[in-house]
């Protein structure tokens, strides 16, 4: 085993005996497909707008530099600024250098995947810059010194429990498992971050092209307050989160949320074109939005056959639904994207990282592809990812030597028969009742979590070859 | 960093031009936006109020402008309301309402713009005591009971984000039947604010278990008054 599979099996075995946490998966991920299948019910003929949804994204993908320019330029028009950033390290720095040089001490964030690929807080917190998560699910992962294991539910792998020990311990509150009194001590205390910020900080869900309006959704209105209250906004942008138009957007916004909390529509849209307007002056909003385009590893994928992984919309649909993520919950997979397509865009977009293990923690059983919004083949790419794995020899060797072996075998019919009567002769002199409860080293992998079956006592060649032949002509 | 501008430009292009379109089939062609007879108001309005109630907001059907007067008057008393946070009453669809509040003698909190054009004071404390905050809808949107806000000079955002209770004034004149429907019509506001919120209900979150919990940040409680007979 190589040593990315090794710590990756590490990290799986170990979420797999959390207890605390196969409780909480349990109770939420089931919750959230119910609540999916109901959004995407309420909406009529939701496979055409799907259909629509997945169109408009793609198209969008095939003509990415001129949207890009089209929105940077919409974006300008409308007073704000755009920042190319070609990495982590460089949006990090754009952001370091606009707090810096405007005087900027506490910065109320809300939630944001990008900001998590780039390790936003550390950079800020280490130049001295004081960043506060104002999502419900983000602030308990920042108390609690951890990182979010869901893209739209960052503390879906706590109980309520463990959240009312933490703000017990860290904030000096009195213990409770009751989400009513933790959301009301997590409103007043963020209720004094938010009026005293300097800096907004949010991602961005759509950016539309024709017009340089940024979409954020929250349900909290996090985002909301984050970019009305501060004198600066900045919004962290992937470079494919672009669409066409706001016809093009309310597409897209009547799966988004559907899909991703079974809502018709996300408590606060907010659509912000500019910093807020001068003469005659808005009474709030920011004198300052600054829109940083993240690239990261994206651009490689255009034109790539990971392209299609770009159209993605973040709903966490996928994590859900995936049985896989189900049993491990999103820290397992040890990178900021989780889940069937964490497992593709994480080893596409960082080509250098441990990753080509996570598109094998997929049983492919297409799930993810059903329930997609914009219906992405997540499946075809897992399995592009695990051949591009091999064939740059990232695999163990063990493995490599055993399907080399299986070609050999399954490509010489006689010997494949030879192989069979082996396997019968064996499964039939292990077996109890039928099936085979432990398999000797080193097929024991198998049958440490099932049984194995024994071979059929014949196989299909073998009935076909006993079958009367051409049995119509004898009626 | 205008070296990383032309190197993400300069990659995407490469792969455009080596890869095969991922779009290469024809695409289904956008269904045209549903256009609802916009004369069948009542029917729209009682979509959007049942709606709106599914998303936990309150609504209140008001005949005319003294109805919805006395509508806004009535949420305030029950809801105990001293301070309100109001936008310009210039910006609400009902003329007389912010007059007939002060009448109760229910302090009215406007937020100050700077008439010398400084900067602003971004002292945000008289807004966030206020019990309630007051403003009027630029649109509805019958098939998501959202209401659709912009910002403005009288219009601050703070009114509808602050104070625990958000009141808004409707008028069924500007309901349209999905979101489609009213960007096709007044797309143009987006453009022309910096803020536009399409607010579904009150403010809620469900980070802790997926159990659903109301009035993390913004307002605990959405009344909306939808007017029948406002321009």
């Amino acid at each position: 085993m190589s040593a990315p599979a090794a710590a990756f099996s590490r990290r799986i075995a170990e979420a797999l005996q959390d207890r605390q946490l196969r409780l909480a998966l349990d109770r939420t991920t089931s919750r959230f497909t119910a609540l999916r299948a109901a959004g995407l019910a309420s909406l009529p003929d939701a496979d055409a707008v799907r259909d629509r949804a997945r169109a408009i994204r793609l198209e969008t993908l095939d003509h990415l530099d001129q949207h890009l320019e089209r929105f940077e330029a919409a974006v300008t028009d409308a007073g704000g600024q755009v920042h190319w950033a070609a990495d982590a390290r460089e949006a990090n720095a754009i952001v370091l250098q606009i707090a810096r040089s405007r005087g900027v001490f506490h910065v109320v964030k809300s939630k944001s995947m990008v900001s998590e690929e780039m390790g936003l807080n550390p950079t800020l917190i280490d130049a001295g810059v004081d960043v506060v998560e104002s999502d419900l699910g983000e602030y308990i992962i920042q108390l609690a010194g951890e990182t979010p294991s869901h893209i739209i539910a960052p503390a879906v792998h706590k109980t309520r429990e463990q959240i009312g020990q933490l703000l017990a311990d860290k904030l000096g509150v009195p213990m409770t498992d009751d989400p009513a009194r933790m959301t009301a001590i997590a409103r007043s205390t963020l209720r004094q971050v938010f009026l005293r910020a300097d800096m907004g900080l949010t991602g961005v869900n759509f950016g539309v092209a024709s017009t340089g309006t940024l979409a954020i959704v929250t349900n909290e209105g996090n985002a909301s307050l984050g970019v009305s209250a501060p004198r600066v906004h900045v919004a962290l942008m992937g470079i494919e989160r672009v669409v066409p138009t706001l016809d093009d957007l309310a597409v897209m916004l009547q799966v988004l949320a559907r899909s991703a909390t079974g809502q018709k529509l996300t408590v606060y849209t907010d659509l912000i074109t500019g910093p807020r307007r001068t003469e005659p002056d808005d009474p709030d909003g920011p004198d300052e939005l600054h829109v940083v385009l993240l690239d990261n590893g994206r651009s490689r994928l255009v034109g790539s056959e990971f392209g299609e992984a770009l159209a993605c919309i973040r709903c966490g649909a996928c994590l859900n639904a995936c049985p896989v993520y189900q049993q491990i919950g999103g820290h397992a997979y040890g990178s900021v994207y989780s889940g069937p397509i964490g497992a593709v865009i994480t080893p596409s977009l960082d080509r250098d990282g441990p990753w080509h293990v996570l598109p094998d923690a997929s049983s492919l059983c297409g799930a993810c592809r059903e329930v997609c919004p914009v219906r992405i083949d997540l499946p075809r790419m897992l399995l592009a990812l695990r051949a591009d794995a091999v064939r740059a020899g990232k695999t163990g060797r063990w493995g490599r030597l055993a399907f080399r072996l299986y070609r050999v075998v399954a490509t010489h019919p006689w010997l494949f028969r030879r192989a069979v009567s082996v396997a019968r002769w064996a499964t039939e002199i292990l077996a109890v009742a039928g099936w085979v409860r432990r398999l000797p080293p080193p097929l024991s992998g198998w049958t440490r979590f099932r049984d194995f079956p024994v071979v059929a006592s014949r196989t299909f060649t073998e009935r076909m070859r006993e079958r009367p032949r051409r049995p119509w002509r004898q009626q | 960093m205008s070296d990383s501008r032309t190197a993400i430009l300069g990659r995407i292009r490469a792969g455009l031009a080596a890869g095969v379109p991922l779009a290469a089939a024809a695409a289904p062609s956008l269904p045209p936006p549903v256009v609802v007879d916009r004369a069948d108001r009542a029917s729209l309005a009682d979509r959007f109020a049942d709606e709106a109630e599914q998303a936990g907001a309150v609504v209140h059907r008001a005949g005319d402008l003294d109805a919805a007067v006395e509508a806004v008057l009535g949420v305030l008393a029950t809801a105990r309301v001293s301070r309100l946070a109001a936008w310009d009453g210039a910006d609400l669809p009902v003329p007389q309402l912010l007059d007939a509040v002060g009448d109760r003698g229910i302090q009215v909190i406007e937020p100050t713009v700077p008439s010398d054009r400084g900067d602003l004071d971004r002292d945000w404390s008289a807004l966030a005591e206020a019990d309630a905050g007051l403003t009027g809808a630029a649109g509805g949107l019958a098939d998501t009971g959202t209401v659709v806000l912009r910002s403005g000079p009288g219009r601050a955002r703070l009114v509808w984000l602050l104070p625990p209770l958000h009141i808004v004034v409707l008028p069924s004149p500007f309901l349209y039947p999905t979101l489609s429907a009213f960007v096709a019509t007044r797309g143009d506001l987006v453009g022309r604010c910096s803020h536009v919120a399409l607010v579904t209900g009150p403010s809620r979150t469900a980070d802790i278990e997926q159990m659903l919990t109301i009035g993390v940040h913004g307002p605990k409680q959405v009344h909306i008054v939808l007017v029948d007979d406002a321009v």
